[in-house]
């Protein structure tokens, strides 16, 4: 009840700010308001989302699509875009927690099924939508990329698309559970691999779509693609190195240096062409294995750290859904959602059988594979300012897909932690 | 009246006391002055210090800190200046709770009065005269630059003190209760837009909803961590609305520390508790952008210099005045209320903010201050000695 009508005071000091908002002269300031209202009444509806069984960042993703410009725009599209200053410092703090959990010692034996449930998920579902959107392609309100070697090729990176799954908001729902088990690990594992994967796939398919609609091929793709990811992984194994040397001799503030190290992985990685999750899961990795850290120190770090930074995020992720993108594209976008949702646990269970592993957890895997969310639209935001045409168009689709991803896909793994009894084992341990 | 004993003189958060080792192993060789006026020692904020910093890695100089970055920092700006009120809320409401307080805030008001008159009054006769090119109007840019002199940093002593100092060190607490009030109007007036009364009134009426939110919030977290997200939010929120509405977050934050005081529980305890460890922080952040706000120019010097005298005659006018009202011995109160706060440049830089041009104000208080605190420590013996 006393939430309840904190969190009424506090929207109610919001409309009532609004209510001056017309007699201010100039751009009123407004990131430090958008950071204050999105801590707090997100922080009050992710305790809610928990208390009806859902994940607590179900809550953030809520609050920030009602409280955002589509509906009851309390937070406005300027300030949307602030609260995605911190995107760089979540992903990077998602990762390196990511990088905490992976025990490489304890995953060494089922690396390889690792391996084959990732790969066969992902190359399955590739084909098939391969095949289906290509095949569909002109009964869709999609521009004719021009020739069929063109459309083959749009359609390879529209299935890519379609198929990339978000690392972040899996690995989320596992640290806002507090999960710990053979079905978390095997989800972390397939996610991370599932990444390097897919990253490699987004390349190939995009210099086929240059190549085949008579763009300049990028002859460098081979060497940028091993900076990019051998790269990212040794400047992360270097950052990781270092704080782990802190952890040993120092060991204050703990609090704000990991913070400042996330801050620090989020700024220098688009500067030095490095892809962002994987360094920073190798920096949380090199911490976890090579010199793990002694008592509760990092692990309350993290728990003060990661919180207020994640709520932020995942409010600015619900308040930056494109909700007019699903009224333009809404009844494909659920086909293609439903397909995908079919493929998905259709071929990981394949995958799990060919990996042999036992059908619990191997049956739940796939349901940790939903969600979509930041990668998956930072790739489609490339397409579309390559290929305006039809990349703009694919570009809409993947919105929409991401807006109902997003929302069901924490739910869904949520569900299957509770059913694989993980929830909650991290502090039992 | 009634006089306050050593065992009175409370922690003020402003009192921001730097540990003596890590100073004076980095200064004593090279700067000869009194370790009062390098903030070693005796003087609480090491004020001297980090807005030469501020200076030095400003945009004037080194370039670190750039008009970029200074910009970026604006909302940062707001949230410490939010804080900076929640820690001037949260030692007056203590006061008033703890009882005695009305004698004491009628000293403190009285002091502040007389000293914002004479500096605001000698400040408007030169800036009438002078015709600066300052994008103020003259009356405002006075009554701003005769409220932020009224600020004054508290000594801190080891070991016990004499019942006069221990009231002037609660005097000097207290000086901030009015300049906040009156602050919250002259931002007002800078910032236009709103009328005054409804600009006042909406970072009150903010400051009081954030304040009872955060009631019913900081006790009923599930863990530390959220409890930690509860009062970030919180201290966000009142510099955010007030940054928002181009209002005083001095106010908003004050208003919402005496609402965590006043009502039952530990909401100030709790706040408190979470917030000690950005003290230090917040109050060299606040100095470092002041200093590098800084611009050198003419204008400045030519109202720095007259507003470092004014401020010293209004504290010993003030202090004389109201000594003799207190029964305490004016030259302690005189000598203990002269060096400057850091309450008064963050008002300059608030003006700043809201009004997107008041550099001279901003470097004008900013010089002044530095210059009021070498004088202080240069003219004026320690208290204890006079005593």
């Amino acid at each position: 009840m006393a939430r309840a009508a904190a969190l009424g005071l506090i929207i109610a000091t919001m409309l009532f700010i609004q209510w001056f908002a017309p007699n201010l002269p100039g751009t009123p300031r407004t990131v430090a308001l958008a950071l204050g209202f999105a801590l707090v009444a997100a922080s009050l509806l992710g305790g809610v989302a928990e208390r009806l069984r859902l994940p607590r960042l179900s809550g953030y993703l809520i609050f920030g699509l009602i409280c955002g410009p589509y509906l009851l725009n309390l937070i406005t599209a300027t300030m949307a875009r602030e609260l995605r200053l911190v995107n760089g410092l979540a992903i990077a703090l998602i990762a390196f927690v990511a990088g905490l959990e992976l025990n490489v010692a304890r995953l060494r034996p089922q690396l390889r099924a690792m391996f084959i449930v990732g790969a066969t998920a992902i190359l399955g579902m590739f084909t098939v939508l391969l095949a289906l959107l290509w095949l569909a392609w002109p009964w869709l309100p999609f521009p004719d990329p021009g020739g069929p070697l063109a459309r083959l090729a749009a359609a390879a990176v529209a299935a890519m698309l379609v198929v990339s799954f978000s690392p972040t908001v899996s690995i989320a729902v596992i640290a806002d559970s507090r999960a710990r088990g053979p079905l978390t690990e095997l989800v972390l594992a397939v996610v991370v691999l599932g990444d390097l994967f897919l990253i490699l796939m987004f390349a190939i398919a995009m210099q086929l779509a240059r190549w085949s609609t008579g763009g300049a091929s990028d002859v460098n793709v081979l060497p940028q693609l091993a900076w990019e990811i051998g790269g990212s992984i040794a400047f992360g194994a270097i950052v990781g190195a270092l704080f782990a040397l802190y952890l040993k001799l120092v060991a204050r503030e703990l609090t704000l240096t990991l913070l400042a190290l996330c801050a620090l992985l989020a700024a220098l990685s688009p500067i030095l062409h490095f892809e962002l999750i994987l360094a920073a899961l190798a920096a949380g990795l090199v911490v976890e294995n090579i010199a793990p850290p002694e008592g509760d120190q990092l692990k309350t770090a993290v728990e003060r750290g990661a919180l207020p930074v994640l709520i932020v995020f995942f409010a600015a992720a619900g308040a930056s859904l494109q909700l007019d993108a699903l009224a333009v594209i809404g009844w494909i976008a659920l086909a293609v959602a439903a397909i995908r949702l079919v493929l998905v646990r259709s071929m990981t269970n394949i995958g799990v059988r060919l990996a042999r592993l036992p059908e619990m957890p191997g049956g739940l895997v796939w349901m940790g594979l939903v969600s979509q969310a930041g990668v998956t639209l930072g790739l489609a935001t490339i397409v579309a300012a390559e290929f305006p045409g039809w990349g703009t168009a694919v570009q809409t689709l993947v919105l929409a897909l991401t807006g109902l991803h997003v929302l069901a896909g924490p739910v869904i793994f949520r569900a299957a932690l509770a059913r694989a009894g993980e929830i909650g084992r991290l502090d039992a341990e | 009246m009634r006089r306050a004993d050593s065992s009175e003189v409370g922690s003020d958060a402003l009192d921001a006391r730097v540990p003596r080792a890590t100073w004076a192993a980095a200064l004593r060789a090279v700067l000869p002055a009194r370790r009062a006026a390098l903030g070693v020692g005796a003087t609480a904020a090491p004020s001297l210090v980090f807005i030469g910093l501020g200076v030095v890695l400003g945009p004037g100089l080194l370039g670190v800190v750039s008009v970029e970055a200074l910009r970026h920092l604006d909302a940062v700006v707001s949230v410490a200046l939010a804080a900076l009120g929640i820690f001037v809320g949260l030692e007056f409401g203590a006061l008033t709770r703890a009882g005695g307080a009305r004698p004491l805030l009628a000293a403190a008001t009285t002091e502040a009065t007389i000293t914002i008159a004479v500096v605001a009054a000698a400040m408007f006769l030169l800036l009438s005269r002078w015709s600066l090119p300052v994008p103020i109007e003259p009356g405002l840019l006075a009554g701003i630059l005769g409220i932020s002199s009224c600020a004054s940093a508290a000594v801190r002593f080891d070991g016990p003190v004499t019942p006069d100092v221990a009231f002037a060190s609660r005097i000097a607490d207290l000086e901030d209760v009015p300049l906040i009030g009156l602050g919250a109007v002259v931002v007002a007036l800078a910032a236009g837009g709103l009328p005054v009364a409804a600009n006042v009134l909406a970072a009150a009426v903010v400051g009081g909803g954030v304040g009872l939110a955060g009631v019913l919030l900081f006790e009923r977290a599930e863990s530390a961590a959220e409890r930690g997200v509860f009062v970030t939010g919180a201290v966000l929120l009142l510099g955010g609305v007030a940054a928002f509405l181009n209002a005083s977050p001095l106010l908003s934050g004050a208003i919402a520390a005496v609402v965590w005081v006043r009502m039952r529980g530990a909401a100030d305890q709790l706040v408190r508790a979470d917030l000690r460890r950005l003290q230090h922080p917040l109050v060299a952040l606040l100095l470092i952008v002041a200093g590098a706000s800084v611009q050198f120019s003419l204008a400045v010097l030519w109202i720095a210099a007259p507003l470092v005298l004014f401020r010293l005659t209004g504290k010993l006018l003030a202090s004389a005045a109201t000594a003799t009202i207190a029964g305490v011995a004016p030259g302690v109160l005189g000598t203990v209320l002269a060096p400057p706060g850091v309450v008064g440049i963050a008002l300059a830089l608030n003006v700043q903010q809201v009004t997107g041009s008041a550099e001279v104000l901003v470097s004008s208080v900013t010089v002044a201050a530095v210059a009021s605190e070498v004088l202080a420590a240069a003219l004026l013996s320690r208290p204890g000695e006079v005593a």
